[in-house]
């Protein structure tokens, strides 16, 4: 997580929250979502994307993160593969899948201590 | 076998009690007998009484706006302060709704938590019964009362805290709550993730179908019957013991 208080994108400085989610949310691209990336030395893969885009679109139609449960269930689908587990996840984003995509898919901190 | 006492004997009495448990408390790692929720702010005296007489060692979690209680000046001349002296009573609160509330600096000696670690007090309790039937462990949430939007946010916060931890759950809606709900369209999207997922089985009293924004998909895994209800109503009833279930309502 980068931490800082502004981040450049395409010639634009786009502001930060302490924990280095947007303000705000209509700041978000995916060419944002990838600078905040490379700030932390990770290039996103396709992997990364399909859990970016399932938070997105999660949060857009239920206002809230998804349950990491839940992102796993749809990987599975996703992949046509059961033997999927949270590791998954974790090799992706190795400290709270779920939050570190809500952050790069633009979405603030989620407010709940689940 | 687990069971909840349940006390709601009118609007503001809400707590859940777990008796003849064990859990183990990520904070302290403490070993308790007993696990008590409070969700409601009013009224104290019960509620103080109703852990007072807890199993020891015992976990007191404040939830939703019962974290008001612990405001420092409000806690200072609440009977909860006494108990919370005792060492064999943990009183423990929600960092989201403190958070959401003002935030600041709890009472001394009380414990920020979360509706993870509750859940997974009660989970390891079930672990650690050796009297638990598997066939007990489902969770009953019976929804009775008006909420407002925050209200209803931090119920569906605690349901999907139980989910994340994969505790199956039922959950009953009376008339008033549906109607009450129905006022909130987004707090109507976001319950709709337990039963898109899977995450909850959602019932509701009969005529009271018409889920604003419904889908077909959504509407064929939601059953109509309001047999959780009646079955709700029933443990509540029941002494000590009997229940089969974990009941709350709220």
């Amino acid at each position: 997580m980068s931490g800082t208080g502004v981040i450049e994108c395409e010639g634009r400085e786009i502001a930060l929250d302490a924990d280095g989610h947007l303000i705000d949310c209509s700041d978000w691209s995916r060419s944002l979502a990838d600078t905040m990336a490379s700030q932390d030395g990770l290039t996103l893969t396709d992997d990364h994307w399909w859990l970016i885009d399932f938070v997105r679109n999660h949060h857009a139609r239920y206002g809230t993160p998804p349950l990491i449960r839940v992102a796993i269930g749809a990987l599975r689908q996703a992949r046509a593969d059961p033997t999927i587990t949270s590791r998954a996840l974790y090799r992706l984003f190795n400290d709270n899948p779920i939050r570190e995509a809500c952050r790069l898919a633009g979405y603030p901190k989620p407010d709940w201590c689940i | 076998m687990n069971y909840l006492i349940l006390n709601d004997t009118h609007n503001y009495l809400r707590p859940m009690v777990a008796r003849e448990v064990r859990a183990v408390t990520g904070i302290q790692s403490r070993l308790y007998t007993s696990v008590m929720l409070i969700h409601a702010k009013m009224p104290v005296e019960p509620h103080v009484a109703a852990a007072r007489d807890l199993d020891r060692p015992a976990l007191v979690f404040f939830h939703s706006e019962a974290v008001d209680l612990l405001s420092l000046v409000r806690f200072k001349e609440s009977p909860w302060r006494k108990l919370s002296a005792l060492p064999d009573i943990d009183l423990v609160y929600c960092t989201s709704a403190w958070r959401r509330r003002g935030g600041g600096h709890p009472p001394p000696g009380v414990v920020a938590s979360t509706l993870t670690q509750f859940w997974a007090h009660q989970l390891q309790a079930w672990r650690s019964d050796s009297r638990s039937d598997p066939a007990d462990n489902v969770v009953n949430i019976g929804l009775c009362e008006s909420h407002n939007e925050r209200g209803w946010q931090e119920i569906l916060e605690l349901i999907l805290a139980a989910a994340a931890l994969d505790i199956p759950m039922r959950i009953g809606f009376k008339s008033s709550a549906w109607r009450s709900m129905k006022r909130f369209p987004t707090q109507i999207a976001a319950w709709r993730q337990l039963t898109d997922f899977d995450l909850a089985t959602v019932t509701w009293p009969e005529g009271e179908r018409d889920l604003p924004n419904s889908e077909s998909n959504i509407e064929s895994r939601i059953e109509s019957k309001d047999t959780s209800m009646e079955m709700i109503s029933t443990d509540y009833h029941r002494e000590p013991g009997l229940p089969q279930a974990w009941s709350l309502l709220l």
